[in-house]
């Protein structure tokens, strides 16, 4: 077969310099437990975009692991705490049989959650209705004070974190997702707690609902919504940017919410679930005059077998600009470019960001994924994003800190976080517009 | 990364009329590419009137004219002053594309040098709301085009590959080019079907802020097109 020349250097281009960035999507399901531990240790070791930033010791962590597996031989609980060994939002473990029990050591609930307040008191903050907790008279309020014999402390870092499908990149993070594991246990199961000085035995019971949902890690249920809360003010929720249509209907709802007479706006931010760089610094745009740089985005390349520069994201002014006071509301499932939109507002003067916590930590760049025996899929990032200096932004550190803190944090009072648990929908928003829009 | 749409409009027998390429269709001729191709009437026999329905970068429609300034049996130079608005109106381009190809027996090179300038119009929501214009960016790419005519000019298939690099582009040039490798084909005489299947990419430190997708899935992007070409 004759191929021309001007064919060859258009495909050595292409190839030479393209196809060795790419994500990896390894299949190893068909592979023993036992190896496909082994080889997906191998691969996260070789090419997770955080080992280093994050002080991953994969050696120990595949050591524990298979020691681990010869002794219990629980394949499920194994690749569960493979995933949970990363603390990143971007990384999450899913499995193809939707019966599956997805974590039986907390598939049961008890009917209460916990959280920690700024005086680091640890407090159930949300009752569920007609559950085991509320028919033995625990009222949200209540100080936890123990459970199965341990104390409040030992109980909360006992939770079985493996039974979240999603990293979790912060100590915080963690802790909120402990808060709502220590409210659970296996279905039927009859647990000892104590709570408000009281020692109560409750029983684990079926509770409906998304695995996801019930350990307090939402997504959005929409990807965009506006209203007017108040004389002037309105709410924009953006649940994920994704493409253009994200932008479209984002500046077709601010738009709309100027001529109910929005001179204030409330720009909720809270379990964004993220989506494409490009969309979200377009959105950020509408909010400044001038150009900000707001990312390069890096990929393993193969060949090298090192982090290459993909691209630069800058935010650069759009159509249509907000020139009016801004409040952002962010909490712990603000993920990725949700986090990016608030990074880069929180820099704009006059621009508040407003929550109970900080973001998710996690601003890698989504893409890479294995197989793994029993049904289980694990996505991982392929990639990263650094600031001008090159430097990683948001992800959490191997202290486990980072995302966007809040410039305007709640107090973490009783009160505040017994009444973000009733009422998720209001009780923020009414506290960032007093906070973040108060006397503006 | 970020892949260029190829150019897929093919006009006269002689290949004249497509995009980064200097040459003209005849006079009265008109040519009709959609959806994406570049429709022309010719005004003369050194000028047309050129439409393209939609410019996708800008996400709007381009006019403008081709003139050919100069032309021998194997040398061809035109220029292609041309405007463009996005569909909402918030964008407008203004463009001129110098343009020189060398034509021989199965083989034509291409160089081109354009300019654009490109302006926004911003809705500015305040206590009252306001609308101004301002200059958002220059561009100043060269392009180098090299065409592969197995048949001749005169022949159905033609492969292209073509480099792009900015000389200028908001104070950082050079650092980044496309590559795109196109196989182009029509089929008949005056109702033509074109068919363009190509590969495009960005190699280097891109300044473009335009992304076609999500970038984990155009590092490297087929980008097949058909264009109904109808002549008249």
């Amino acid at each position: 077969m004759r191929v021309h020349p001007s064919v060859l250097l258009g495909g050595a281009l292409l190839s030479g310099c393209v196809t060795s960035l790419r994500p990896f999507n390894d299949d190893f399901s068909e592979e023993t437990p036992e190896r496909a531990l082994s080889l997906a240790v191998d691969r996260l070791s070789d090419v997770y975009s955080f080992t280093a930033w994050k002080g991953l010791d994969w050696p120990a962590i595949e050591a524990e692991l298979s020691e681990e597996l010869d002794e219990n031989s629980d394949p499920d609980t194994i690749f569960r705490k493979l995933a949970q060994s990363m603390p990143d939002g971007h990384v999450s473990i899913w499995n193809d049989d939707r019966d599956r029990n997805p974590c039986p050591e907390a598939d049961g609930s008890l009917g209460f959650r916990v959280a920690r307040t700024d005086e680091d008191d640890l407090v159930v903050v949300h009752v569920d209705r007609g559950g085991s907790a509320a028919i033995a008279g625990v009222q949200p309020g209540d100080r936890f004070d123990g459970r199965a014999g341990s104390s409040a402390e030992d109980a909360l870092a006992a939770a079985p974190l493996h039974c979240s499908p999603l990293g979790l990149a912060t100590v915080d993070r963690q802790e909120a997702v402990a808060g709502v594991l220590v409210g659970r246990g296996p279905l039927g199961a009859s647990v000892d707690v104590q709570i408000g000085g009281q020692a109560l035995v409750l029983e684990a019971v079926d509770r409906e609902g998304a695995w996801r949902h019930q350990l307090g890690l939402q997504a959005a249920n929409e990807r965009l919504s506006a209203r007017m809360v108040g004389d002037g003010i309105g709410v924009l929720a953006i649940g994920w940017e994704d493409t253009v249509l994200s932008e479209e209907g984002f500046r077709r709802r601010l738009k709309g919410l100027w001529r109910q007479g929005a001179r204030r706006l409330v720009l909720d931010l809270r379990d964004n679930d993220g989506g494409t760089d490009q969309t979200a610094a377009n959105i950020v745009g509408t909010f400044t005059d001038r150009s900000w740089f707001y990312e390069t985005i890096t990929m393993y390349d193969r060949r090298t077998e090192r982090q290459a520069e993909v691209s630069e994201v800058w935010v650069e002014p759009q159509e249509l600009r907000w020139d009016l006071p801004v409040v952002v509301l962010v909490n712990g499932n603000t993920v990725s470019s949700g986090e990016g939109m608030a990074m880069m507002l929180a820099r704009f003067p006059d621009v508040e960001v407003v929550g109970l916590e900080g973001t998710a930590a996690s601003f890698g760049s989504a893409g890479s994924s294995m197989k793994l025996p029993g049904g289980w899929t694990m996505s991982y990032p392929a990639g990263r994003s650094l600031d001008r200096r090159g430097r990683i932004q948001l992800d959490s550190d191997a202290s486990l800190t980072g995302g966007v803190q809040p410039t305007l944090p709640v107090p973490r009072s009783v009160d505040n976080l017994v009444a973000d648990a009733q009422d998720p929908d209001n009780h923020l928003i009414e506290l960032a517009i007093e906070l973040g829009l108060g006397g503006r | 990364m970020l892949a260029w749409l190829l150019s897929a409009a093919l006009a006269s027998t002689t290949w004249s009329g497509v995009p980064d390429t200097a040459g003209t269709v005849d006079a009265g001729e008109v040519v009709v590419r959609l959806p994406y191709g570049r429709s022309s009437v010719g005004l003369s026999e050194k000028t047309e009137l050129m439409v393209i329905p939609l410019d996708v970068p800008l996400r709007g429609t381009r006019v403008g004219v081709e003139h050919e300034v100069g032309s021998t049996q194997t040398w061809t130079v035109s220029v292609v002053p041309s405007a463009a608005m996005k569909w909402s109106g918030g964008r407008v381009s203004t463009r001129v594309d110098a343009l020189a190809a060398r034509t021989w027996t199965h083989h034509r090179a291409h160089l081109g040098l354009s300019s654009d300038a490109r302006l926004l119009r911003q809705t500015t929501l305040g206590e009252t709301r306001t609308v101004a214009w301002s200059l958002e960016r220059v561009d100043v790419p060269l392009t180098v085009a090299w065409d592969w005519m197995p048949d001749g000019a005169s022949g159905r298939t033609m492969v292209r590959t073509k480099l792009r690099t900015p000389l200028h582009d908001e104070g950082e040039a050079l650092n980044w080019l496309t590559a795109q490798a196109g196989w182009l084909r029509r089929c008949g005489a005056k109702q033509r079907l074109h068919i363009d299947l190509g590969v495009g990419t960005l190699v280097g430190q891109p300044t473009e802020h335009i992304f076609l997708g999500d970038y984990s899935h155009t590092l490297v992007m087929a980008w097949p097109r058909v264009d109904v070409w109808l002549q008249f």
